[in-house]
């Protein structure tokens, strides 16, 4: 796990970040329903493609792999979108 | 020994599941988000389709328009303005509207059948020359509500408004959509002395109407004076839903508080979902660090940084819509 991280710690970083400031725009929207779920939009986007760039640069990238972060970001979104009902 | 198997097949990372638990896989998180829409379609319609949820489905208020009107004046001395008084006349056009909501079953600042917000002032006789509307539902706490309008700039600019003298509050427990809920209706107005126009609390382009008529007398303002009503229920659900109850100074509780908010079993099943993943994440990845199997798969640290995230938003989603 370490190894991981500090072998990609830049992508991390990164990926922290945008989940840090999805984190405070979510709350902040609040109660703006329409701007929670635009937000969650952004951020389901932003993690496919976190995903999928990050492979892409280790040469790791497989359909299975790409179809694995578009899976877990429906989920995350969907969790999230019937929340804000 | 075969339940042992697909415990195994799930959750351990082997040979039968290409060594990720079958829980992992993409095919899992979709059917884990479909299991959930057809939960949520079920909790939001079901009450809609089989009428009233009996006193298991409903949110718990503990609001009062005393409390309202305390925080709505803490809001304007803040902002160095004078304090409104309490109107009877607004606090029954505020009932009438919060009633005309639940009876007709909508939530809105205009009804379906095109009823406007000022058909309450003039209803019950009230002269404005400027006049607004707030309204929410579903807030356990005065406080949250008043956080939630603050932080709208329409619904903020009803509240701080210099324009507005007097305001009406009603605090309404009732069956809305089948979930028994508590609405808080705020109207705002002023006595006639300009031309008339009127506010509401809606989208920048609605934000002012100018109403067509001024009326002719002055209502005067009269003294703390609140309304609690008794719960109210569509009449085409109840026998008789009569509902005005006495006049003096309220506290306006569920009186037969329900046992769980639709928020609060939607919480649970999203969290036992997203538990059981993250769980099932954190095993696999110890596992996996005392193997020396490759794998092409996402990256697990990833995931749980990312449904972490998720479950924190989960937890801490306050419950609550203003209009």
């Amino acid at each position: 796990m370490k190894m991981e991280l500090f072998k990609h710690k830049l992508a991390y970083i990164v990926l922290a970040g945008a989940l840090l400031v999805f984190v405070f725009a979510f709350m902040g929207f609040w109660p703006n329903r329409l701007l929670q779920r635009i937000s969650i939009g952004v951020v389901v986007c932003f993690y496919f493609f976190w995903g999928t760039i990050t492979h892409i640069k280790t040469d790791t990238l497989t359909r299975r792999v790409a179809f694995e972060y578009a899976a877990a970001s429906i989920l995350a979104g969907t969790l999230l979108f019937f929340i804000t009902l | 020994m075969k339940m042992l198997s697909t415990l195994c097949h799930l959750f351990h990372p082997q040979r039968s599941n290409n060594h990720r638990p079958k829980v992992l896989h993409p095919e899992a998180y979709i059917a884990f988000s479909i299991l959930i829409v057809v939960f949520s379609l079920s909790l939001v319609h079901l009450p809609s389709f089989v009428g009233r949820t009996g006193n298991v489905l409903g949110f718990a208020s503990s609001i009062t328009a005393g409390d309202v009107l305390a925080q709505t004046n803490q809001e304007r001395e803040k902002q160095g303005l004078q304090t409104l008084t309490i109107n009877t006349r607004l606090n029954e056009a505020a009932i009438a509207k919060a009633q005309h909501m639940l009876e007709q079953q909508y939530w809105a600042h205009t009804s379906p059948d095109g009823t406007q917000p000022w058909k309450f002032f003039k209803q019950v006789g009230y002269k404005y020359s400027v006049a607004g509307e707030n309204l929410a539902r579903d807030f356990g706490t005065s406080g949250d509500m008043m956080q939630a309008w603050m932080n709208s700039p329409t619904h903020k600019a009803n509240i701080v408004s210099p324009k507005y003298k007097e305001i009406g509050i009603a605090v309404v427990d009732g069956t809305l959509l089948g979930t028994e809920t508590t609405l808080v209706v705020q109207l705002f107005g002023s006595a006639p002395q300009a031309p008339a126009q009127i506010t509401k609390a809606a989208p920048p382009q609605e934000l002012k109407v100018v109403a067509e008529k001024l009326a002719t007398s002055n209502p005067e303002p009269e003294t703390l004076d609140f309304v609690q009503l008794e719960p109210v229920v569509p009449s085409d659900l109840v026998g008789n839903a009569d509902v005005l109850g006495g006049e003096s100074f309220l506290i306006s509780n569920l009186q037969t508080p329900a046992l769980f908010s639709p928020l609060q079993l939607m919480k649970a099943f999203f969290l036992a979902i997203i538990f059981l993943v993250m769980g099932t994440l954190i095993y696999d990845t110890v596992i996996m660090s005392h193997r020396n199997t490759v794998r092409l798969v996402g990256k697990n640290f990833a995931h749980l940084l990312f449904f972490g995230i998720v479950t924190f938003l989960l937890l801490f989603f306050k419950a609550g819509i203003i209009g």
